[in-house]
């Protein structure tokens, strides 16, 4: 029942966003019509195509349409290659996502044992170094850290190849680079949420049973912090896909994030449009996905809803 | 924030040269207090300085600047550091040194420029949604779920392609990003002071609405948008510089770091050095913010986590090698379940270790209950988690004699031996049942755990067990309660089931810290007469700690009464409150039975005098400032009162014969 309630929200958002979107990109300057044409085409065949396309309809028919194009792949077509923008999209959405996911696990497993590590040795130089590689990994900026990744393991030792996406080892360099916000900003939740529950009467309970000390932590203070741990994840999984338009640049990757800086660069507009849709529409679902997991992982907020 | 006081002054004047100032807020003498705690911080120093490096480098940019960040030179291209072009040349042979000191102007002013359109926009928007609440609140709330759905840069990017790209779409770009997180967090910590009574106090005194905000409210949380603002600062001037290295920020040929990294991505191969200096500026400016943001929040925002004081560990380990030796001085084995000799236990605080518990010895026998009694920090809970091995790790430690539970010297055991003494011999039950069951897992997961580990029972054995457990005390229904949480007992059943738990593997040892003074009376009997049945049933040893008297007269073969660290006097239960013969003692039952009945207090009853302060105890007895026997008697200072018999108790009082005179 929550759950229907939960994509019953999500809608309306969906629908502002697209109606958003279509709004914005409507404002790009340029012709749409003109640059499909060509700039060799009169000002006759311009005005053919415009109506073809139905820019010259009122609003709410234009919006219909970009509405239909997300179900008709003829209808949204990519003004520079020609060709159907889902075809576009889907082409490179697996390269994107593998970079995402791949950058959050590893992000998760690094930023989870160093979040434990200092917690545990909270004041110890362990900490300090751990605590400082995390800052530096908040503020690396990832297009920097991506050319230095290039310039160390492609150039300069000749290991990984440093552009493309032919073969997994072109995804190594990206995966890590990526990894390196999440894995710093969960090192930190963690740190701070085992910190919080550290003196706990609960953990002294689980000690007193004669567990481990990695069983205290592992069952149930860490236990704790998931909760938090999954929004986290869920923003960070959001804020890698949107940064996948820096990550493929440096990279050379044809992804989303690529496609959609080119289509900007050259005002390629049923592109721009879709692209961003998708974008949202991927925000949305992980937002749905994220507060469901939560819902499943904490029993007093399971009851709180039941209760409703 | 301080809420403690709340309308003396503004709270924040502390800013950094280059961060956005809050809105005017009435003025009032420089908070010099609140920079020198940013200042104490290393984070905060590093920081701070740092920042004032980027100021001074923005500031005076023409003047540091060797060279003209514009002038090409064809003949001088793409050249490696030297004395003349400190940081090299790039592709047009400009002074990369040069650009980069112009640059900063650009990037530093992006990232101003960014926080102050989020802060303008939000701050007005979330302050303004939580003042009138209703419809206003509603849409803007809405507006930024849907401004929440798009990723930062991928919003920005959209901007910037509908603007066109320049630096002033950029700073609006990215400000416009950041318009939600101040509006959310404006918009919250507005709703929680405006739910201080001193704030309804003023409305409902007539003040105007723009008075209360401007005074009360801004001032209150200025200090957490500041910390937002430099930590925003960081994330803005990277995604600002990401537009440039994109190409859609700042346009060539003016300088800007993100903007120098992206035309520097074509040489990585053959000349790295250029996007290393850029990068590097990039990166520590973000750095920077982010840890003077840091510093602020430990200041501002009450819920940061707090630095914990270096070096406890070698402290402790100290610590842990005296109780050793003491231990070995006299390792004479014991029968008894629990005994303590001479055992001493030291916090650690900022000014060096602290003792709390101050040389106990006590024994109990097997089938036997003694309560210890003592007003709050006399070191009495300190003591129970002494001998429950469950003394908090790395801030407090046994810094003298020794405990031996169940025949086993705890100070001499390992850790894979603590953990065996613990399932095995040690049962333990907490104040506040609620806080020491784990909300998260299941009565059966919990109970299941304490029979499972060390063990190789089946699932099905350890669910017919956990049943038991929950019938032998007294919960109906056992099957059912199994599968659901703590959160759906009442407190006497969560106290049951921790019992439950305690008495999972048949402990020698109960260690009961006050374990019913979170329940109510009728409830307190019950768990109380459980905990004898238990004891009758199977002959284990009880600790019981508490505060209040009329429980340890029904439950209790024998008492101590603790007082500032020590036993003062000890006993069988009813020859101690008989004839008590410390003073201490003696104003404990004298006030309890009449004063505590009469006002319904459970809990101990004041006595004259202050509470003793555990670190700075009078010499002598420690007693002495609030005894009425002392009368100024030159021994009472001279000398610390030792535990003798008198009586038929002992007790630790250099006049106890004068009792009952």
């Amino acid at each position: 029942m929550f759950v229907l309630n939960r994509l019953a929200a999500a809608l309306p958002t969906l629908f502002i966003v697209s109606l958003l979107v279509f709004w914005f990109v409507d404002l790009i300057p340029g012709d749409p019509a003109r640059i499909l044409a060509g700039p060799m085409a009169s000002q006759d065949e311009v005005e053919v195509i415009r109506d073809r396309m139905g820019l010259n309809e009122p609003g709410p028919q234009r919006y219909l349409h970009f509405v239909g194009g997300l179900f008709d792949p003829d209808i949204a077509v990519s003004l520079r290659t020609g060709r159907p923008v889902a075809t576009e999209i889907s082409e490179r959405l697996p390269n994107t996502l593998i970079i995402a996911i791949g950058g959050l696990a590893l992000g998760v497993i690094l930023g989870t044992t160093t979040g434990i590590i200092c917690a545990l040795r909270q004041g110890t130089w362990v900490d300090t170094v751990i605590t400082i590689l995390t800052l530096g990994g908040i503020s690396m900026p990832i297009y920097w850290l991506g050319l230095l990744c290039i310039w160390l393991f492609a150039v300069h030792l000749g290991w990984l190849p440093a552009a493309g996406a032919e073969s997994w080892r072109h995804f190594v360099l990206p995966i890590l680079a990526v990894a390196t916000r999440p894995a710093a900003t969960f090192s930190r939740l963690v740190t701070a949420s085992l910190l919080e529950v550290m003196g706990r009467d609960y953990l002294d309970t689980a000690r007193s049973k004669g567990l481990t000390e990695a069983q205290v932590i592992l069952r149930h203070a860490l236990r704790n912090s998931l909760v938090a741990a999954v929004s986290v994840a869920g923003v960070q999984f959001g804020a890698m896909l949107g940064g996948s338009v820096i990550t493929e640049t440096v990279f050379g990757i044809p992804g989303i994030g690529r496609l959609l800086v080119d289509a900007v660069s050259r005002a390629d507009y049923p592109v721009i449009q879709y692209s961003i849709l998708m974008f949202a529409f991927f925000f949305v679902v992980i937002n749905l996905v994220t507060d469901l997991i939560t819902l499943w992982l904490d029993p007093r907020m399971r009851q709180n809803v039941r209760a409703r | 924030m301080r809420r403690s006081e709340p309308a003396i002054a503004p709270q924040m004047q502390v800013t950094a040269g280059t961060l956005p100032q809050a809105p005017e807020i009435a003025p009032a003498p420089p908070r010099w207090s609140q920079l020198r705690q940013i200042l104490r911080q290393p984070k905060g120093m590093i920081g701070l300085a740092l920042v004032l490096f980027y100021a001074v480098i923005a500031l005076f940019a023409p003047w540091i600047a060797t060279h003209d960040p514009y002038a090409q030179s064809f003949i001088a291209t793409l050249q490696p550091p030297s004395s003349t072009h400190w940081f090299g040349t790039d592709e047009l042979g400009r002074d990369v040194f040069s650009r980069i000191v112009t640059g900063a102007r650009t990037s530093l002013g992006i990232g101003i420029g960014g926080v102050l359109v989020a802060f303008v926009i939000g701050v007005p928007l979330g302050v303004l949604s939580a003042w009138r609440g209703g419809k206003i609140d509603f849409l803007t709330m809405r507006a930024v779920d849907v401004m929440l759905s798009f990723p930062d840069i991928v919003f920005a990017l959209a901007v910037v392609a509908v603007l066109g790209a320049s630096t002033q779409n950029v700073i609006f770009a990215v400000g416009l990003v950041s318009v939600p997180v101040f509006a959310r967090t404006a918009r919250a910590v507005t709703l929680s002071t405006l739910a201080e009574p001193y704030i309804e106090g003023s409305v409902s005194l007539g003040c105007s609405p723009t008075r209360v905000v401007l005074r009360h409210v801004l001032p209150n949380i200025a200090g957490i948008l500041l910390t937002l603002s430099s930590l925003l600062f960081a994330s803005t001037l990277l995604t600002a510089s990401g537009l440039g290295f994109l190409g859609l920020g700042t346009q060539p040929p003016n300088p800007e770091w993100g903007t120098m990294l992206g035309e520097s991505r074509s040489y990585i191969r053959t000349h790295p050095h250029l996007a290393t200096f850029a990068g590097l500026f990039l990166a520590v400016s973000a750095l920077a913010f982010n840890l003077l943001g840091e510093a602020l929040r430990s200041v501002y925002d009450p819920s940061a986590p707090k630095v914990q004081k270096r070096g406890a560990g070698a402290w402790m380990n100290g610590a842990r090698g005296i109780a050793q030796r003491l231990s070995d001085a006299d390792a004479a084995a014991s029968a008894a379940p629990v005994e303590t000799r001479n055992l001493h236990v030291a916090y650690l605080t900022e000014d060096g270790p602290l003792e709390v518990v101050r040389g106990v010895s006590l024994r109990i026998e097997a089938g036997r209950t003694l309560a210890i009694v003592g007003e709050s920090g006399s070191g009495k809970s300190t003591l129970l988690r002494a001998i429950a091995t469950l003394l908090p790790q790395g801030r407090a430690a046994i810094s003298g004699g020794s405990v031996t539970v169940g025949g086993q010297q705890v100070e001499r055991l390992n850790t894979r031996q603590i953990r065996e003494l613990r399932r095995q011999k040690i049962g333990v039950v907490f104040q506040d049942a609620a806080s020491a069951l784990n909300p998260v897992l299941t009565i059966g997961d919990q109970i299941g755990e304490a029979l499972r580990t060390g063990s190789s029972l089946s699932p099905d054995e350890i669910r017919s067990r956990s049943i038991a457990l929950l019938e032998d005390v007294n919960i109906s229904d056992p099957e059912k309660r199994l599968a659901m949480y703590p959160h759906q007992f009442s407190g006497g059943m969560k106290q049951r089931i921790i019992i439950a738990m305690a008495l999972a593997q048949d402990p020698q040892v109960l260690l009961a810290d006050e374990p019913t003074s979170a329940l109510d009376v009728t409830i307190q009997q019950q768990i109380l007469a459980l905990l004898r049945d238990m004891q009758r049933k199977r002959g284990m040893a009880i600790l019981l700690v508490t505060h209040d008297l009329g429980l340890v007269a029904r439950y209790a073969d024998d008492v101590g009464v603790m007082y500032a660290g020590r036993i003062v006097e000890a006993g069988e239960v009813a020859e101690v409150f008989r004839a008590p013969r410390h003073p201490y003692t003696l104003s404990l039952r004298d006030s309890a039975p009449s004063v505590a009945a009469a006002r319904g207090l459970r809990s101990l009853p004041a006595i004259p005098g202050e509470p003793p302060n555990i670190g700075k105890l009078p010499d002598g007895c420690a007693f002495r400032p609030r005894c009425g026997r002392c009368d100024g008697r030159s021994l009472c200072a001279e000398a610390v009162p030792e535990l003798r018999p008198v009586g038929a108790q002992t007790t630790a009082c250099h006049f106890a014969e004068e009792t009952g005179a």
